[in-house]
């Protein structure tokens, strides 16, 4: 279906290829998950697959790509169209028309189809998607997940043999992300489509794969098998992790494949740590009634963060996590209750001033790049909000060393994910506030992030997270509260939490049960 | 039975109301406009505009309403404030109501005389001129808020389609632009930046404006992996420039028919550029693409455009017999305007679509 032969691509403006030597071949009706960290071409390997490369990216451009037979050096990407479908990483930014269904029918009334033939074809891809009910509505009232659904259903109504798909659940909340995998997965099963991904969240998608396509960044790319790889990369989901270190073997792939392994045998219980001293309290709400969009987003929340220590702040959509955290910073006003930050009242100092001690990174990275340079992303966040910091420092803490210079609009996603954190967080700021920081996040930025929230929490910092992630919750968070519809139902240690729950659970935690949340307690080594 | 028929044919595209063709609504804002600019009588202006807010009033109901809210409401000040200028700037005629003391701007400033003679005769025509801007300002809310723009823009014959795509798309990303306005205000307050005021500007301006070039590359990128411009031959982009071309001239021509007043270079300019369209749509499309929608028109959709067409008629009808004071000038004495129901009715039918919209489905749910 796919044959690539020598691929090497180096983009106009850069010094060294971002492919270089790529053979592969992608036989009909295989899914395969394109694996590595961001900025390293995953984008641009799927881009090579349709003729955007290098019809639409222009670059140096040599070796062969046969799609179904067809050379993309002679076909541009629209006439490949009918042949390769592709989602995009951002679901706003690939709508073309106003309502649902004028969306999904875009395509085929490009390829000349028939009126009789669209109706079928669009009735086809609703169902298949499962987006009927909204159907009749407008693209702007659609949620991120529910914008990803209509965009794959767009492609699929042209019928297209190959279906690419470049982190399309990157932009989405992980329930979202779930549904979006576990749809895409149905559709190879169903309609035996040829399914190329890029994603970060292994743990759900590896089980589902045939081969995975490792993009390490150095311009090589390599096949792996499904187990092959579980065991070699480092990103591996925990009970992947988990059963390579004990020789598991073949290793797991999910939690289900895991649990023969561990019938029968007796765990030592992990040193149950929550006992650690913190400092003073660094910020506290009480009884905080906020109102946001006309709704009560937050109905009486009361909790605190201590100086030294992580909060991860969980609870599904719309529980108010990201209204907690703005109202921490003045950007809500609030009807009832108090909010204060480091000993002052919030309403006391304008955001601006409160940016000083309290670093904010918001969901939308690319909102918070404004400068031209990474370099100066930093720069101007030190001066704006006056910290002490110097820039190298925070370049090395997000490995950004060798992008200083880099037009941050130059950058991939993940990347300028990186670049936010760096920018957002430099100096010593005394509280961080993080909304989401995982989303679409690769293992190796991941890593960073935790050791930074330690580090800083170590030094003094009080650091809140909210997040769905509970895999990151449990490696750095000191204590967890559970939002639901903007109330605090449950608060407490993190081992305590996470274990009581259901659905809040981490991998380890399902396979193993009792209080082990992690790899790590289970092999013992030490937390933090 | 054409009731029931119409009732059967809409609930297979909108669940159970009536929704207006496009076409229709392009019909009605044409009718308004032409009212607007026919008619200079206070009393069928005013008649239009409440026929105008009335359509407006229903039409911003929908979410996209509200958020062109602003838009309308900027307009209308505007529409307001013309009254005081054109009042004190304007001292001909003969009705002097007061003598403020005068204050002249240079020559080179336009010479504009302000304050001076205030006349009945200035007042009654700015509040003239006021009525009309009021009524295209709601016009073109209500349609704005109603219409489609992407099945409006696809209706364009081929030839256009292209430029209407792209159009299209425009529209659409002035919403997503106007939120990350916003979110990028944010980011600078908490970058320790001021984000009210003049100096701000700059700083929230370019970030918005690059994220709006990203978006329509990204855009770009997806519209050609969608297939768009596929399976045309080489005609197809000279026929667009050529649509482009034919359409900016006819524009330009018309601009400077109203702005510099009726000549020979406008009147070819504008001759021109009809030529150039027709050429373009003439000169494209051996392979005609065929739409999800065919857009039937109903019943309702013709009644819309049979009254934008009375509406018109109408009017000109008076202005050549000249009955009704449809060419009412405050100049040299301001008298009070002569009335007939035919320009009452001209204006009123503008309320066809009220009826349409008043059965429509609320489909804007709360996301």
């Amino acid at each position: 279906m796919i044959g690539v032969d020598g691929l090497r691509f180096s983009y106009a403006n850069a010094a060294r290829p971002v492919l270089e030597d790529v053979t592969f071949s992608i036989g009909a009706g295989e899914l395969v998950l394109v694996a590595g960290p961001s900025g390293g071409g995953k984008s641009t390997l799927l881009r090579c697959l349709n003729g955007l490369v290098p019809h639409f990216h222009g670059g140096r451009f040599a070796g062969r790509v046969l799609i179904d037979g067809r050379d993309t050096r002679e076909h541009q990407p629209r006439d490949l169209a009918a042949i390769v479908g592709m989602v995009f990483q951002d679901p706003e930014s690939q709508v073309v028309a106003e309502t649902v269904e004028d969306e999904l029918a875009f395509g085929m009334e490009n390829l000349g189809l028939s009126t009789r033939t669209m109706r079928k074809r669009v009735e086809e891809a609703i169902d298949l998607l499962r987006i009927a009910p909204v159907r009749q509505r407008r693209m702007d009232t659609l949620s991120g997940g529910e914008l990803q659904r209509v965009a794959i259903a767009a492609v699929l109504s042209m019928q297209p043999r190959v279906l690419l798909l470049d982190e399309p659940t990157s932009q989405l909340d992980p329930q979202a992300a779930e549904e979006l995998l576990t749809t895409v997965q149905r559709l190879h099963d169903d309609l035996g489509l040829t399914v190329l991904i890029a994603e970060h969240r292994l743990e759900r998608v590896a089980q589902h794969a045939d081969r995975v396509l490792f993009v390490p960044g150095d311009g090589s790319v390599r096949e792996l098998g499904v187990r092959e790889a579980m065991a070699t990369l480092p990103f591996a989901p925990p009970v992947a992790r988990l059963g390579k270190a004990l020789g598991w073997s073949p290793v797991p792939l999910s939690v289900r494949e895991g649990r023969r392994f561990v019938d029968g045998r007796a765990w030592p219980a992990p040193a149950h740590n929550g006992a650690s001293t913190h400092g003073g309290v660094a910020l506290s709400v009480r009884d905080l009634r906020v109102s946001y969009g006309g709704a009560l987003a937050l109905r009486g929340v009361s909790m605190e963060a201590r100086r030294g220590e992580v909060l991860a702040l969980m609870g599904r959509n719309g529980s108010g996590k990201t209204t907690l955290l703005r109202a921490l910073l003045g950007l809500v006003d609030r009807e009832r209750g108090e909010a204060v930050v480091l000993g002052g009242d919030v309403r006391e100092r304008a955001t601006e001033e409160l940016a000083r001690d309290v670093a904010f990174v918001p969901q939308e990275p690319a909102s918070v790049l404004h400068k031209q340079t990474v370099e100066e992303e930093i720069a101007d966040v030190l001066a704006g909000t006056g910290r002490a910091g110097s820039i190298d420092e925070a370049l090395d803490e997000w490995g950004l060393q060798e992008l200083r210079s880099s037009h941050p609009a130059d950058l991939s996603v993940g990347e300028r994910q990186r670049v936010a954190l760096a920018a957002m967080l430099a100096g010593a700021p005394r509280v961080v506030l993080l909304d989401e920081p995982t989303r679409g996040m690769d293992y190796e930025t991941k890593e960073r992030l935790v050791a930074n929230l330690r580090r800083r929490c170590r030094d003094g910092a009080a650091a809140i997270i909210a997040s769905h992630d509970v895999e990151l919750a449990a490696r750095c968070a000191d204590r967890v509260v559970l939002l639901a519809d903007g109330e605090v139902v449950v608060a407490g240690w993190t081992r305590d939490v996470l274990t009581e729950t259901l659905t809040f659970s981490t991998q380890v935690n399902k396979l193993l049960g009792g209080c082990f949340l992690t790899p790590e307690d289970v092999l013992g080594e030490a937390r933090r | 039975m054409a009731v029931a028929g119409l009732a059967r044919e809409r609930s297979v595209r909108v669940a159970g109301g009536v929704e207006l063709h496009p076409g229709a609504w392009l019909a009605w804002l044409g009718g308004a406009c032409a009212v607007a600019f026919l008619t200079s009588n206070p009393l069928y202006l005013s008649l239009a505009l409440l026929a105008a807010a009335g359509v407006y009033v229903l039409a911003s109901e929908s979410a996209k309403g509200r958020m062109l809210s602003p838009f309308v409401q900027l307009g209308l000040v505007i529409a307001l404030l013309y009254v005081p200028f054109n009042t004190l700037t304007g001292s001909t005629g003969t009705t002097v109501l007061a003598t403020l003391p005068a204050l002249r701007f240079p020559s080179w400033f336009g010479g504009v005389v302000f304050g001076g003679d205030v006349t009945a005769e200035a007042l009654v025509a700015a509040l003239g001129r006021a009525l009309t801007i009021a009524a295209l300002v709601l016009a073109a809310g209500a349609f704005n808020a109603s219409v489609d723009h992407f099945r409006l823009l696809r209706l364009a014959p081929r030839g256009l389609s292209q430029v209407a795509l792209v159009l299209s798309i425009g529209l659409l990303s002035v919403p997503q632009a106007a939120s990350h306005a916003r979110a990028v205000a944010e980011a600078q307050r908490l970058r320790g930046r001021r984000a009210h005021g003049w100096r701000a500007l700059p700083g929230v301006l370019l970030p918005v404006l690059h994220g709006a070039l990203e978006r329509s590359v990204q855009r770009a990128e997806s519209l050609d992996a969608r297939g768009f411009g596929g399976g045309e031959g080489r005609g197809g982009v000279a026929m667009t420039i050529v649509g482009v071309g034919g359409l900016g001239a006819l524009a330009w021509g018309a601009f400077a028919h109203f702005y510099y007043g009726p000549g020979v270079a406008p009147a070819l300019a504008m001759a021109a550029g009809a030529g150039l369209v027709v050429l373009a749509v003439a000169g494209s499309g051996e392979r005609r693409q065929e739409r999800l929608r065919r857009g039937r028109w109903s019943m309702a959709d013709i009644a819309v455009v049979a009254s934008a067409a009375t509406s018109i008629v109408l009017l000109v009808a008076l202005r050549l017999t000249g009955a009704g004071d449809a060419d009412y000038l405050a100049y040299p004495e301001v008298v009070s305007p002569a009335f007939h129901a035919a320009g009452a009715l001209a204006a009123l039918l503008l309320l066809a679509p009220a009826a349409a919209l008043l059965l429509r489905p609320d489909r804007e749910e709360a996301p």
